[in-house]
């Protein structure tokens, strides 16, 4: 058990049984080693549940947005207290881009921050694990040990190392922000930044030619199912009504089929290659300047298609025309809701 | 779609601004310019109205090439509607070529009232444009030709 972790139960133990917050996000064990599933917390007696380690992967700030959603009973008065929450760095930039957005303000968190070495990709350490011919079965039931230059896990008196470039995250490699930007306690002393800004393969694909670069994305796009996983994920994906979903319409009987037809019809909802193109591309115009690029989409992704380079493109766009990064400033206007003199106009005719 | 004998004739969709470019157009209709009828005008009040979502949608259901145009910086008869639009439009245009879309498909411009010349020239270099590109099957929905 490191320090961190047991530091952090004796925060949220301290918290909770205060009653200074509502409940507390954090992770807990899921069914093996690598994969850990979030969890809410609310009774101090299950604050032992909670763990922290190199194998927690998911971005939590998208659930203190689920308390906005919830209908509040007739009678019932809205809780005011904050709400707990335990973030790496690049889970705090979605929290500060949201506060930028007014999503949330800073009275309604309260943040344990954690200065992170990089995290475990679980696909690729099965694949690492497969190589170094691991059984399964210790995969699955091994603890966890940060070193500087990897990780340890032990089970059953052996230890495997895994050199830490070979089962981090892609994320973590370019990673600028490892130390969270907002945090109400650190949980542990703060890193040194080791990640480098490398947009190495967004500029191959730049420099391909249209049918090139076009060969490339119909392969990637149709492989879209349309499950709308990276919109559910997605920190700052969060509107009532989305363009995809026609919900909003009130249907009697009266309304025609031809209403149904004609109502939100922006995107449709069959997975084809022009509709999948639009989706996408309208969920990036949306996120420009807003991305913070925590790569949850692509992690959730079930048929792996590569929106990191999406994201990524949109992120080096933002740097690059408007010399602009989201979810760093607490109090920055947004990108597209600004202007200025000199934006760039030589696309313009 | 066209026989290969015939001249293929591109299908351009413009969104054009209500104050400026569609002035524009109109003045070039006054002083009985030509220009080629190959651009489709959608009139909107403002280029600061235009969508991105508007531009993807014309490409979905079948236009060639896409032309926005409005006032110049400055001019807006809001004040700042188009000066928005070009941020939102940089990031379009980027997007879309690197997606695939050939450059010459998407045009953004700034035509003022009086610059009925202007238009008409930027007509015809955009329609010749997309002409030599061919029509644009990339984005667009199987089967939706007509």
């Amino acid at each position: 058990m490191s320090n961190r972790e047991e530091k952090m139960r004796v925060m949220v133990r301290e918290l909770l049984e205060s009653g200074k917050i509502k409940y507390f996000i954090g992770y807990e064990g899921g069914s093996d080693a690598f994969y850990v599933s979030p969890c809410f917390i609310s009774n101090p007696k299950d604050v032992d549940k909670l763990i922290f380690g190199p194998n927690c992967y998911s971005n939590l700030s998208n659930y203190i947005l689920e308390e906005q959603k919830k209908v509040l009973k007739r009678g019932e008065e809205k809780d005011p207290r904050p709400i707990g929450i335990i973030v790496k760095g690049c889970d705090s930039r979605s929290i500060v881009q949201l506060m930028s957005e007014n999503k949330i303000k800073a009275a309604d968190v309260i943040i344990l921050g954690v200065p992170c070495k990089g995290i475990i990709d679980p696909e690729k350490i099965e694949a690492v694990a497969k190589k170094m011919k691991i059984p399964g079965k210790a995969l699955m039931g091994m603890k966890l040990a940060e070193t500087s230059d990897g990780f340890i896990g032990e089970f059953d008196g052996k230890e495997y190392k895994f050199p830490k470039s070979d089962v981090t995250m892609d994320k973590c490699k370019v990673c600028m922000y490892p130390n969270p930007i907002i945090s109400n306690e650190l949980l542990d002393v703060e890193v040194e930044v080791t990640g480098k800004l490398d947009y190495s393969d967004i500029e191959k694909l730049e420099k391909m030619t249209p049918d090139e670069k076009w060969k490339f994305w119909e392969s990637e796009m149709s492989k879209c199912i349309r499950c709308h996983a990276c919109r559910e994920v997605c920190p700052v994906c969060y509107c009532k009504e989305c363009v995809v979903d026609p919900h909003n319409l009130v249907v009697s009987p009266k309304t025609q089929s031809k209403t149904k037809e004609n109502k939100s019809m922006w995107i449709e909802r069959s997975a084809e290659l022009p509709e999948n193109i639009f989706f996408h591309l309208t969920r990036m115009n949306h996120m420009f300047g807003r991305c913070t690029n925590c790569g949850e989409c692509e992690r959730v992704c079930p048929m792996g298609i590569r929106l990191s380079l999406l994201t990524k493109k949109i992120e080096k766009d933002a740097k690059e025309l408007f010399n602009f990064e989201s979810g760093v400033k607490k109090d920055e206007k947004p990108l597209l809701g600004v202007y200025k003199e000199g934006d760039p106009d030589d696309f313009i005719r | 779609m066209t026989e290969n004998n015939e001249k293929f004739e591109p299908k351009i969709v413009a969104f054009f601004c209500n104050w400026c470019t569609y002035l524009a157009a109109d003045s070039a209709g006054v002083a009985r310019k030509q220009y080629p009828p190959n651009i489709r005008i959608i009139r909107v009040m403002c280029s600061g109205r235009i969508d991105p979502m508007f531009v993807l949608k014309a490409f979905k259901e079948g236009a060639d090439g896409v032309l926005i145009s409005g006032c110049h910086p400055g001019d807006c008869h809001y004040e700042r509607g188009n000066l928005f639009t070009r941020r939102r439009m940089a990031e379009l245009k980027n997007l879309l070529n690197y997606m695939g879309l050939e450059p010459g498909r998407f045009h953004i411009s700034w035509i003022s009232g009086s610059e009925g010349g202007k238009f008409v020239d930027l007509v015809q270099e955009i329609t010749e444009t997309v002409r030599e590109l061919g029509p644009q099957t990339k984005f667009t929905k199987v089967g939706f030709d007509e």
